[in-house]
């Protein structure tokens, strides 16, 4: 317990709840610098309509704006438009006004018709794009992106700056996938002038507060600040962005000065922890995300909720999670995270609880136990995780085997492809509202690869999803989302395991930097670099 | 002689196609699904049936490897599922990160294995001989991965002396630890094989015959003996060149340098069909070439052997 209240902190510390004056306000001669970082792996895109990957989100929005944004909080703000919409009583129509003078990188100036056109794109079914979903709730949508018409009525420009979007029926989350990649504006003429419409993606032109210079794929991205960027230009010069795949190699370039900001690994994090020079440039950073092993919920014995019960009880989650993740994680008993309206802190978990676990076991039918699987992807976290399990299961009688199957897969199994019996998983938000945890993961419609991997069924959880997706008053909406998770808790789908809290190191002359939970909130606009030890400077090769 | 060559290079043709067919029916075989990395969750079943149809994924196995076959024989290799970039775009990008990579490395550990060969036959039983005989082993036996390591953590951490890794501007420097590394763990089969082949002609009796004909040691180990202890040691060079050419990619993981190993690794777990193909046609073709030009350098070190 006390873990768990020392992790909420953390969380709420970095979720922006700290004293004000925590970040220091850079002076005017700190603007400057190139800010040098690694991601683990080449982006695959920046064409924002085929964004699905978290490195993808958090490149784009180094590009583009959308017309409402994240802000470090994970609260919707205004972006491109110049206050929250206008939404009419019925919840149906959001009335956008644009800022005026906001240019693309190539120097026009953006319009209504700009947004018009990229959402149009991204439903347009030549544009193939994997995202259309967070748009269907446009009116004429669902027609349009079939290919059966060309009108596109849910979204016009009302003169050169006004954009007036209606919705086929209320969706309370709106804005959140307002604030989506997929929903980022872009120039056509810089669509256009490929011969083939996928090269704009190595290409990319936003209004954005960065500009994309050089893309060697496998090895860097060189970001240059956009000087006319609307809400004034970037402290830093430039962001150059290396990958690199291996932690060790990340860590010897962090240590080396190299690096300016890097995330830490459970091996690496105990030791800057540790270490007095370090501590006060460790960031931590909760990922919207939950770790759980999952139940086949229509496969025998795992369509019994006793069994499920059984399992919970048998596993001693804190004991596993202190082992492999101390600091590193917010112990979960629900799916949504905290910091999110909806999430509940009353929810109890399962107390670890042998005797109870093989009681109910014997009251299911099977006094013995039984065999079962317990897939996973072959990464060492998984099996750190999962032996434990198998352990723990078997002093209830129940013969687990760990089956390793690589990424591709494990999805394709756990999803439509297969009949899994367990399985460990996480699901990442793509926005942070419980809706995007509770709806995926547990509505019926969604079995499968939708997110409803348990293939859990609950009609009276469908209606109050439903329900809740068209609630727009907040309280009322947050109310049924705990319900929600009350209810499906109850029945023990999953064994839920925890919400991830990673960390961040700094170099100490960097300043400014706020982690964002979300990963498209973090614009790096505000980060600045001081001097630099003279050790350092030596080090650093000028890498354009 | 011509004939020879033509034989050999035309008999590439069948190999490629072997290559290009097992690794169509393994990619087909293997499970896991191309368009779930493609699409995330929340696609509607309309989007991943767009996308089936858009890469083909809808077609008989037969007419989707035909279809690959005609483009690839007209010269074009696709384009990525994943990125959408040209394969043969990439391929000509990455390669030469590769072959620099290679090439130096080659370098670096055939001056050094066969010289550190040489020396410790010539001085069998003595001096530095079992030392050096017992460092060979250990380099054996250390992994790449942990030599890389080091590398970068004493030349490029402590030391500061070269970049830790990545490409950098592309210049000579930033290859110096990969190559450093790689050489000296390829170094060490080279220099056992030398020693060994060197141990072996040393002992023929036309050294021995030089000898007590009276002529210099020096010119004993040179002329008579290294010339005919190299046929053994070409074949190990040149399988070696074409080894550093299509499986660097440790190395290449580790140091963050874009190279052929590191994007054909990436396309296998994404199930990326054409860059995985194109990255096996290309190795086979790369592998194909290594071959021959062994074959032919064993004609130049020893005219002993006929290539009829």
């Amino acid at each position: 317990m006390r873990a768990r209240a020392v992790a909420m902190l953390l969380c709420l510390a970095a979720m922006g709840c700290r004293p004000s004056g925590a970040v220091p306000v850079p002076a005017p001669d700190r603007y400057g610098g190139v800010f040098r970082g690694a991601w683990n792996r080449n982006p695959v895109t920046l064409d924002p309509a085929y964004v699905v990957t978290i490195l993808d989100a958090t490149a784009c929005a180094l590009i583009y704006n959308g017309l409402v944004r994240f802000d470090e909080r994970g609260r919707v703000v205004p972006d491109l438009a110049v206050a929250l919409p206008e939404v009419s009583p019925d919840g149906r129509t959001y009335v956008f006004e644009l800022r005026r003078g906001v240019t693309f990188s190539n120097g026009r100036e953006l319009v209504a018709d700009d947004v018009v056109y990229s959402f149009r794109r991204v439903l347009d079914p030549a544009t193939a794009s994997r995202r259309a979903w967070v748009l269907e709730a446009l009116e004429g949508a669902e027609a349009f992106s079939r290919g059966a018409t060309g009108e596109l009525p849910g979204v016009r420009a009302e003169g050169s700056h006004r954009v007036v979007i209606t919705l086929v029926a209320p969706q309370a989350h709106f804005l959140s996938l307002l604030a989506m990649p997929a929903a980022y504006v872009l120039a056509r003429e810089e669509v256009e002038r490929h011969d083939d419409p996928r090269d704009y993606g190595f290409h990319p032109v936003g209004t954005g507060p960065w500009i994309l210079d050089t893309w060697i794929p496998g090895s860097r991205l060189y970001f240059r600040a956009n000087r006319d960027y609307f809400e004034g230009r970037p402290y830093l010069d430039a962001l150059e962005f290396r990958i690199i795949e291996d932690p060790a190699t990340a860590l010897a370039e962090f240590r080396a000065g190299n690096l300016h900001l890097l995330r830490l690994g459970p091996a690496e994090y105990g030791a800057f922890l540790a270490d007095p020079r370090w501590r006060d440039c460790l960031v931590a950073c909760p990922d919207l995300a939950v770790y759980y092993l999952g139940f086949n919920c229509e496969k025998r014995p795992f369509n019994d909720p006793r069994v499920r019960r059984a399992i919970n009880h048998a596993i001693d989650r804190i004991a596993i999670l202190e082992a492999v993740l101390p600091g590193r994680y917010i112990l979960a008993n629900g799916s949504v995270p905290p910091g999110l309206a909806g999430h509940d802190a009353g929810l109890e978990g399962y107390a670890y609880d042998p005797d109870l676990a093989r009681r109910l076991l014997a009251e299911a039918g099977y006094p013995r136990g039984f065999r079962m699987e317990i897939l996973q992807t072959p990464s060492p976290g998984s099996l750190q995780l999962t032996e434990p399990i198998q352990r723990m299961l078997a002093a209830v009688g129940i013969r687990a085997r760990l089956v390793q199957l690589e990424t591709s897969a494990f999805f394709a199994t756990i999803g439509d492809g297969g009949n899994p019996d367990s399985f460990l998983v996480s699901w990442w938000a793509d926005y942070p509202e419980a809706e995007n945890f509770l709806y995926p993961m547990f509505h019926s419609r969604n079995r499968g690869a939708g997110g409803n991997r348990a293939r859990f069924a609950d009609p009276e959880v469908d209606r109050l999803l439903d329900l809740a997706r068209y609630t727009l008053d907040a309280g009322k909406r947050e109310a049924l989302y705990r319900e929600v998770e009350r209810r499906v808790f109850a029945q023990t789908p999953w064994v839920p395991l925890y919400f991830p809290v990673n960390y961040l190191v700094h170099q100490p002359w960097v300043g400014g930097y706020v982690p964002c939970p979300v990963p498209n909130a973090q614009k790096m606009t505000g980060v600045w670099l001081g001097p630099q030890p003279r050790s350092h400077e030596a080090r650093e090769t000028t890498q354009r | 002689m011509t004939r020879y060559l033509s034989r050999r290079l035309f008999l590439m043709v069948p190999l490629l196609l072997g290559v290009s067919l097992i690794t169509f029916i393994l990619l087909y075989l293997v499970p896991g699904d191309p368009v779930h990395s493609l699409v995330g969750e929340r696609a509607s079943p309309e989007t991943i049936e767009n996308i089936r149809r858009e890469l083909g994924l809808d077609l008989p196995v037969h007419v989707r490897y035909s279809r690959w076959l005609g483009r690839t024989l007209r010269g074009d290799l696709g384009r990525s599922w994943v990125t959408h970039r040209p394969v043969r775009e990439s391929l000509v990008t990455r390669f030469p990160v590769t072959l620099r990579l290679s090439v130096l490395a080659f370098t670096f550990s055939s001056v050094l294995g066969v010289s550190l060969g040489i020396v410790v036959a010539v001085r069998e039983d003595r001096g530095i001989d079992h030392p050096a005989h017992r460092l060979l082993i250990a380099g054996q036996s250390v992994p790449v991965i942990y030599l890389c390591l080091l590398f970068m953590y004493v030349f490029g951490v402590w030391m500061g002396v070269a970049p830790i890794s990545g490409l950098g501007d592309g210049s000579l420097r930033h290859f110096l630890l990969p190559a450093g590394a790689l050489g000296l763990y390829t170094a060490v089969p080279k220099a056992r094989m030398t020693r060994s082949a060197m141990l072996e002609v040393l002992r023929q009796d036309y050294v021995r015959t030089a000898r007590a004909k009276g002529l210099p040691e020096g010119a004993v180990i040179w002329r008579h003996a290294l010339r005919n202890a190299m046929v053994t040691v070409v074949t190990v060079l040149g399988s070696g060149l074409s080894n550093l050419l299509v499986g660097s990619v440790l190395t290449e993981t580790v140091f963050g340098l874009p190279g052929i190993g590191k994007l054909q690794i990436d396309a296998v777990w994404a199930r990326d069909f054409p860059v995985v193909m194109g990255c096996f046609i290309f190795q086979a073709l790369v592998l194909s070439l290594c071959n021959f030009v062994v074959d032919l350098a064993y004609a130049w070190v020893n005219p002993r052997i006929r290539l009829e």
